[in-house]
């Protein structure tokens, strides 16, 4: 058996890979020869340490910022406008991740907005309705004594966007 | 994880973010690589589910995660010369996890700095194998090396790692210290 090949059948035993054939062939070397053995035991620590070691917290938030943003590119593939995929090639400049990322919602976000300022009525067609409301709410307003809601009508405009 | 349902993409970020931040951590050795490495793999996530066919779930992230780092480690080779950070926040140095900043005295900040050391034809097989519990046959799967790379290039690692460890006085010949 070559040295590499002995290499080899170290960390595959540890890890269960080796076929029954060679677990036994490698379980016979180990009983005759130390230096094998050793090397198991160093390999074997390495290992157990490594598998050891702790789940890294992640950053607080995290999950919570992934699920926003993807539900933020939900909407955006909705409206068939294409948000723009992000490329690691582009950030040698090196944006942060976080920052990357609003960009990302933010372009969504826009594209949200742009699909609602198409979408809902245009002003002009707004305004009856929002008149009726007030008309509606100021008379049982009046009825049940609300002082506010007699001042005056509402007239504020309606706007969507910027 | 096997299951024979595909995974809504929120499932995916919610119950194993965990699992593709620590392979992720593992992989970079520090936060914001992390972060970036996991929004990244999660964007193809969004992108492969319709096309994933119900299995190992967990193999199937994992590929995907190695992959984005492989590719990110490609270009930062083909690209070594960084140019100056563009937001003035940039200048502060990586976050550091709570974990280890809880235990910077401890082993596994060690561990992890020798982990890092580690070239990265070494790391990600020791990673997929010892954090992320890949089987030799799914590592050469994600590697798209054959199973004999994955055994020399893993137990290689293994030693890479064990002098790098010796060296920062983790381990000594007889054991940890």
């Amino acid at each position: 058996m070559s040295e590499l090949e002995h290499d080899d059948v170290v960390s595959a035993y540890l890890d269960g890979e080796l076929t029954p054939v060679e677990r036994a062939a490698f379980e016979a070397r180990l009983a005759a020869d130390a230096d094998a053995r050793a090397e198991l035991d160093d390999v074997a620590e390495v290992r157990t340490l490594v598998r050891g070691l702790p789940l890294p917290s992640m950053p607080a938030g995290f999950v919570d910022e992934l699920l926003a943003t993807g539900t933020a590119d939900d909407a955006a593939a909705e409206t068939g406008d294409v948000a723009p995929v992000l490329d690691l090639g582009t950030a040698q400049t090196r944006r942060s991740g976080r920052a990357r990322f609003a960009a990302y919602a933010g372009a969504a976000a826009a594209a949200v907005a742009l699909v609602v300022a198409v979408a809902m009525p245009a002003q002009t067609s707004a305004k009856p309705a929002l008149a009726t409301d007030v008309r509606v709410h100021q008379a049982g307003a009046a009825a049940s004594g609300d002082p506010v809601s007699g001042l005056a009508p509402l007239a504020t405009p309606l706007r969507f966007g910027r | 994880m096997t299951s024979d349902r595909v995974p809504t993409w929120e499932e995916v970020a919610r119950d194993h973010g965990q699992f593709l931040y620590s392979v992720a951590y593992r992989l970079t050795g520090n936060v914001d690589d992390a972060r970036d490495l996991v929004q990244e793999a999660l964007l193809r996530v969004r992108r492969g589910l319709a096309t994933y066919e119900p299995g190992s779930l967990e193999g199937w992230l994992a590929r995907i995660v190695t992959n984005v780092f492989l590719d990110d480690m490609r270009r930062k080779k083909r690209r070594p010369v960084q140019a100056l950070p563009d937001e003035p926040d940039l200048v502060v140095p990586p976050a550091v996890a709570a974990d280890v900043a809880a235990d910077r005295a401890g082993l596994s900040t060690e561990i992890q700095a020798a982990i890092a050391a580690l070239p990265e034809e070494f790391r990600v097989p020791v990673v997929l194998c010892d954090v992320a519990d890949q089987s030799y046959e799914d590592i050469a799967r994600i590697l798209d090396v054959p199973i004999g790379t994955v055994r020399s290039r893993l137990h290689r690692g293994r030693k890479l790692l064990r002098g790098e460890l010796v060296a920062r006085g983790v381990v000594t010949a007889g054991g940890v210290t």
